[in-house]
């Protein structure tokens, strides 16, 4: 499992993929004009809870970031100053996430933790350019621990997401399937199909079964080309319902990873000789190592990745309303909320009250982030606070008046429309302001 | 399978081969489309086309009878204005229509060292509020000078010229819309009701339609009509020379019809409307009723507090603040229902930038 000795063409792969995958993906972005949308015109950010330092830096600096992380992805696939590269990739990547949170998705964060994993793995010993330079001496053999730590991450992202669905609303009432399906109702070929009920619950619940049962048919020699196929087909029929982005095909190049290594050794091979490279190695099992602060930091990874989605146990309510440990636990495609919050502002000095105008300090993106999620609403209030201040109230009192509607039922309020959420501070502790969905 | 479903259907659901969204977008759209939006523009380039000959009667000629023309040409243009408000997207987006048309408050001292310099640019930033229905009412009412030093200013060429300008801008660019629009032109409407667009992702007709309604609503309508003029919106403090059409003093008449527009378009004027893409989906808002009949009902709400105000907007904020509020309130409920029930369930997202989701 960890230290047998294994070739290791299965993470050169993984590397090059990767590597491509995140390239297209920064390039992708900013040609979208997200860089402009998402970091430089907005006026205010929704930090992370302990990363309120977390800033972007202006418009050259996050252009700049951008093409550093373009060149890295690049160094990552080519492993050329691999090391270098894969930190500095993860660094920057991990810096852009935490800027804001209305940004957040669950295939950021699995960049993140993948290009976290490729720092303390030798994937560059191999068909690399560090090798071609001579930076590094070439070998094919590692320990299978560097390939495993990847292969039991996917296991956690798929058999996770899987026991997410397993909840009433998804199940029994099929949404917000029912809901995102019908909406696809003109698209050819299978459009007409989408609007029955009974394929609502055959997505439903066929999209359980397959996250809890892939990563195991993945891991299994004998149902692994059957388990592929299944990846390919699910993730492009997601791909092609949803606005899912990068997801599906950083997905389907990941679990390649499953396959056994003389797929790899195979593939790496046409590719060198395509390229007119030479890809001789040292077989000698005894260069590379698991040294034990490795270990033990992949040991601790493991630990927090299996139990952090967890912690959403130790808070009362329902986790899709008040969303306390929502992220970070692999929850995709969970449910549908909308929302309108207006803010209440009144000068405890002279009676003054006004509304704030959101959509003045807020994206359309942010304003539809905020407005279902009981953190974010109360980090704006904080902010609001401070700007009407600024303008001469005096200790102001902020309430917000917050409908929203979860998965297709009609809305209620997400927040006590009586507390000051001005006097109230963010933290780790249940937050009792938020209204019961019952 | 009927049993399984059976046992699955709940809250009266028959079965699993019901369909869940049988609505067919095509109709409902080309309504739209040709109905309220062609339509709509086209009027609106009427009477924009009306305000300026009279304009120009009232510019050579400036007699009383001359002036009073002329107001009443700018009321119809600003009632067909209206009618157009909530579709500030495609062609009218790229035109800049309602900046060019209908930014209140003005900056009087623009207009005016405009009118002195004689030398001015429209399509400059600095001149946006200068220009515009308020800016034309500026000067067809004066801001508290009698109707001879009214009558008199505009005789003069600075006056007459500037009065000209204004008129001669708006008509273009609600001409260059409805254009752009028309079959025979430009035919935008032929990508509004295009196949490629039926549906409901980011890219969709539906998605740009009620993205664009409901943006207008709550700025333009909500806020920009009742909000910032009763304090509601600005610091707490009212704001009556923020109402529009603070000089000819019929803020009250417009806000009507601009919730008559909507009205229109929610009720799809008599044909496929959205209260029908409700009733068809059967959407249901709180307390299980009906989504459909609760919009309709938030109307009827809006002009019952509308009823209950009278007067000119800046009167109203002095006299009855509380009737005033009451408007807000109102609309700020249809607002949520735009926002939560309406777009959730259509299933389409509230956005006006595209990004991926998870």
């Amino acid at each position: 499992m960890v230290t047998r000795d294994a070739h290791i063409a299965p993470l050169v792969t993984f590397r090059i993929l990767f590597g491509l995958l995140m390239f297209f993906s920064v390039v992708r972005f900013a040609w979208n004009g997200w860089i402009e949308t998402q970091y430089i015109s907005p006026k205010f950010f929704f930090t992370y809870f302990g990363f309120e330092w977390v800033q972007p830096i202006g418009e050259m600096g996050m252009y700049l970031i951008f093409i550093i992380m373009g060149f890295t992805s690049l160094g990552i696939a080519l492993g050329w100053f691999y090391r270098v590269s894969s930190a500095v990739f993860f660094i920057l990547f991990t810096y852009i996430e935490l800027i804001d949170k209305t940004n957040y998705l669950n295939h950021y964060y699995f960049v993140s933790l993948v290009s976290f994993l490729l720092i303390w793995v030798p994937a560059h010993r191999w068909c690399s350019g560090d090798v071609l330079r001579g930076a590094v001496m070439p070998t094919n053999r590692i320990p299978i621990g560097f390939i495993n730590i990847f292969r039991l991450q996917l296991v956690i992202v798929y058999f996770y997401a899987g026991i997410a669905k397993i909840n009433y609303d998804w199940l029994i009432r099929a949404q917000p399937l029912k809901m995102w399906l019908a909406a696809n109702v003109y698209k050819p070929i299978i459009g007409p199909l989408l609007k029955y009920k009974i394929t609502a619950y055959a997505f439903s619940w066929g999209g359980m079964l397959y996250d809890i049962m892939v990563p195991f048919l993945l891991l299994t020699k004998r149902t692994l080309p059957i388990a592929y196929v299944m990846v390919v087909v699910f993730h492009l029929l997601t791909w092609w319902l949803f606005p899912i982005g990068m997801f599906p095909f950083i997905m389907i190049g990941a679990t390649l990873i499953f396959f056994p290594e003389s797929f790899h050794i195979q593939v790496l091979d046409k590719i060198s000789r395509g390229l007119n490279i030479s890809a001789k190695a040292s077989s000698k099992a005894n260069i590379v190592f698991f040294k034990k602060p490795v270990a033990v930091l992949f040991g601790l990874y493991i630990l927090l990745q299996l139990a952090f989605p967890f912690r959403y146990l130790l808070y009362p309510g329902n986790l899709f309303w008040t969303e306390e440990g929502y992220r970070f636990s692999w929850r995709v495609m969970l449910m549908e909320k909308a929302g309108h919050v207006t803010f209440h502002i009144r000068d405890s000095a002279d009676n003054r009250y006004v509304q704030a105008s959101n959509y003045e300090y807020l994206t359309p993106q942010q304003e539809k982030m905020m407005s279902t999620q009981p953190d974010m609403i109360l980090q704006f209030a904080h902010f609001l606070k401070d700007e009407y201040e600024k303008k001469g109230f005096k200790n102001p009192a902020v309430t917000a008046e917050a409908y929203v509607s979860l998965n297709g039922r009609p809305h209620r309020l997400l927040v006590d429309p009586n507390v000051d959420l001005a006097e109230i501070s963010e933290g780790w502790a249940h937050k009792n302001w938020i209204a019961s969905n019952e | 399978m009927p049993a399984l479903a059976g046992i699955w259907c709940c809250n009266g659901d028959n079965g699993l081969l019901d369909k869940i969204n049988d609505f067919d977008q095509r109709p409902f759209l080309s309504n739209i489309g040709e109905n309220l939006i062609v339509s709509s523009y086209q009027n609106l380039s009427i009477k924009s086309a009306d305000l300026e000959s009279a304009v120009d009667e009232l510019t050579s000629n400036p007699t009383l009878e001359n002036l009073e023309n002329t107001r009443s040409t700018l009321k119809t243009a600003r009632l067909a204005w209206q009618k157009c408000s909530p579709y500030q997207f495609g062609p009218a987006e790229t035109a800049g229509l309602s900046a060019s048309l209908n930014i209140y408050p003005i900056d009087v001292n623009q207009v005016e060292s405009n009118i002195a310099s004689g030398s001015y640019d429209l399509g400059i930033s600095t001149n946006l509020d200068a220009q515009g229905f308020q800016a034309i009412g500026y000067l067809l009412y004066g801001n508290g000078i009698t109707q001879d030093s009214l009558l008199t200013r505009l005789a003069l060429v600075g006056y007459t010229d500037y009065l000209s300008d204004l008129a001669t801008k708006i008509r273009q660019v609600s001409e260059q819309v409805y254009s752009d629009w028309a079959p025979a032109t430009g035919n935008y409407l032929a990508t509004f009701t295009s196949e490629e667009r039926l549906g409901v992702d980011a890219g969709s007709t539906l998605a740009q339609l009620i993205n664009a309604f409901s943006q207008d609503f709550e700025r333009n309508v909500r806020d920009g009509k009742i909000g910032i003029p009763v304090g509601i919106r600005s610091l707490g403090v009212p704001v009556p020379e923020a109402s529009e059409a603070f000089f000819s003093q019929n803020s009250i008449e417009l806000l009507e019809a601009s919730i008559q527009a909507y009205e229109d378009l929610y009720t799809g004027l008599g044909s496929t409307g959205f209260d029908d893409y409700l009733e068809e989906i059967g959407a249901t808002a709180t307390g299980n009723v009906n989504l459909a009949s609760s919009i309709s009902n938030q109307f009827d709400a809006i002009e019952g507090a509308i009823d209950a105000i009278s007067g000119p907007l800046p009167q109203a904020i002095e006299s009855n603040k509380s009737g005033v509020e009451n408007v807000f309130v109102e609309m700020q409920r249809l607002a949520v229902l735009f926002k939560t029930n309406l777009s959730s369930a259509l299933g389409v997202a509230i956005t006006y930038q595209d990004s991926d989701g998870d």
